[in-house]
């Protein structure tokens, strides 16, 4: 069975067993991007932390599968990476601009959409209205 | 005209009949082009910055290092957290003079093309459609590039914690899962498990904690909770995908 093998720019190795030196092996899947989307998601002026307030979108990617999603939320020129629950939290513009307020987002995946909820943070702060970009890629693999 | 389409099957597999998240590689999608893999030490004040002077804003997957040399993604960072602008990827660190690795992509955080870039390598190079893989320097007008590679699949694994309370009401569990690799690869790790669905790790406003890390013998899978946040039995299932490229 022939293999297909495609070195990294500077390594020289084709025999090498570390399959990190190379850009492309045949033995492997490369990560694929099945889609690149995004949904905006506005969190209204007067949103509350402990009022339950809070926003949600939906980005449709309709794989079928819950895949391998690699998302960021875009807000005032910069893109924050998603790394968790309740996470980023992102300083937003506040109604009372001597009260910081944030905004943090929760972000899940089931096999036909990406679910995303932000609600603000710092309790009894009232944030103004802020609309947030969250990008994602879906990697053609599925978690399970 | 209608662009060539270039599969490569898995040893043992199709290519023109296995589906298309089973090839090894399909030249009909895009890819996240690495364009820069590094390891970097914050300063004294656990700030990182890492210019990348690339005008637009990159996709980019970060690692911290733990005081006991394992790796961890940062799943709860308050406000601020990992950012990038147009110039340069902004890190907030753990501890101070702490090592992070960070992987920049190519692709723009929206995965648009562009022009003006001159950052195009590699001997294999498929183009987006429209685009001439043989003229374009731009490496976003680019499916694939060979220069700096993508990330390569070593295998999907599930690793389940089944949580155990001691006598007090609270738990503290852990799977450890031997990769064979001999050195730290990339990862991605995904949760499922009581109260929450299926996403990206978890970390505030939950009364226990669920975590991972990574060196270069084991990823391990960790659940601990407070008094009686969970039950005796509570099943977490850990959804990871481990990679073959390096954090160290």
């Amino acid at each position: 069975m022939a293999v297909i093998k495609i070195l990294k720019d500077g390594e020289t190795d084709i025999e090498s067993t570390d399959i990190s030196k190379f850009a492309l092996h045949s033995d492997y899947k490369c990560q694929k991007i099945a889609l690149a989307t995004y949904v905006q998601i506005t969190l209204p002026a007067g949103s509350t932390c402990g009022n339950g307030d809070s926003a949600e979108g939906v980005i449709n990617h309709n794989l079928g599968y819950i895949p391998i999603f690699f998302p960021f939320v875009e807000f005032g020129g910069k893109g924050y990476e998603a790394t968790g629950n309740a996470n980023p939290q992102i300083t937003v513009t506040p109604v009372n601009p001597n009260e910081p307020v944030g905004a943090a987002f929760d972000i899940w995946a089931d096999s036909t959409q990406l679910h995303i909820t932000v609600w603000p943070t710092g309790f009894g702060e009232t944030a103004g209205n802020n609309t947030f970009t969250v990008r994602c890629f879906f990697i053609e693999d599925e978690i399970i | 005209m209608t662009a060539p389409i270039f599969k490569i099957a898995k040893r043992g597999g199709d290519a023109l009949t296995d589906a298309q998240k089973d090839l090894a590689f399909d030249s009909s999608l895009d890819y996240m082009i690495i364009l820069e893999e590094r390891t970097d030490t914050s300063d004294g004040s656990n700030n990182l910055q890492i210019t990348h002077s690339l005008g637009y804003i990159p996709a980019f997957y970060t690692f911290f290092e733990a005081a006991d040399g394992s790796w961890y993604r940062q799943l709860e960072t308050g406000l601020g957290g990992s950012y990038a602008d147009s110039t340069k990827i902004y890190i907030q660190t753990d501890e101070p003079n702490q090592r992070v690795r960070t992987v920049i992509f190519a692709n723009s955080q929206d995965n648009s093309v562009g022009s003006g870039r001159n950052n195009a390598s590699g001997k294999l190079r498929v183009a987006k459609p429209g685009y001439d893989a043989e003229i374009e320097t731009d490496l976003r007008r680019f499916r694939f590039a060979s220069g700096g590679g993508v990330f390569k699949i070593k295998e999907n694994k599930v690793l389940r914690v089944t949580v155990h309370l001691d006598g007090s009401g609270y738990s503290d569990d852990s799977v450890t899962y031997a990769h064979g690799l001999g050195y730290v690869p990339q990862v991605y790790v995904f949760l499922s498990g009581v109260q929450i669905p299926i996403f990206q790790f978890i970390a505030a406003g939950m009364s226990y904690n669920v975590d991972f890390t990574i060196d270069a013998t084991n990823l391990t899978v960790h659940v601990a909770s407070g008094e009686y946040a969970l039950s005796d039995g509570d099943i977490f299932d850990f959804n990871a995908q481990i990679l073959l490229d390096k954090i160290a």
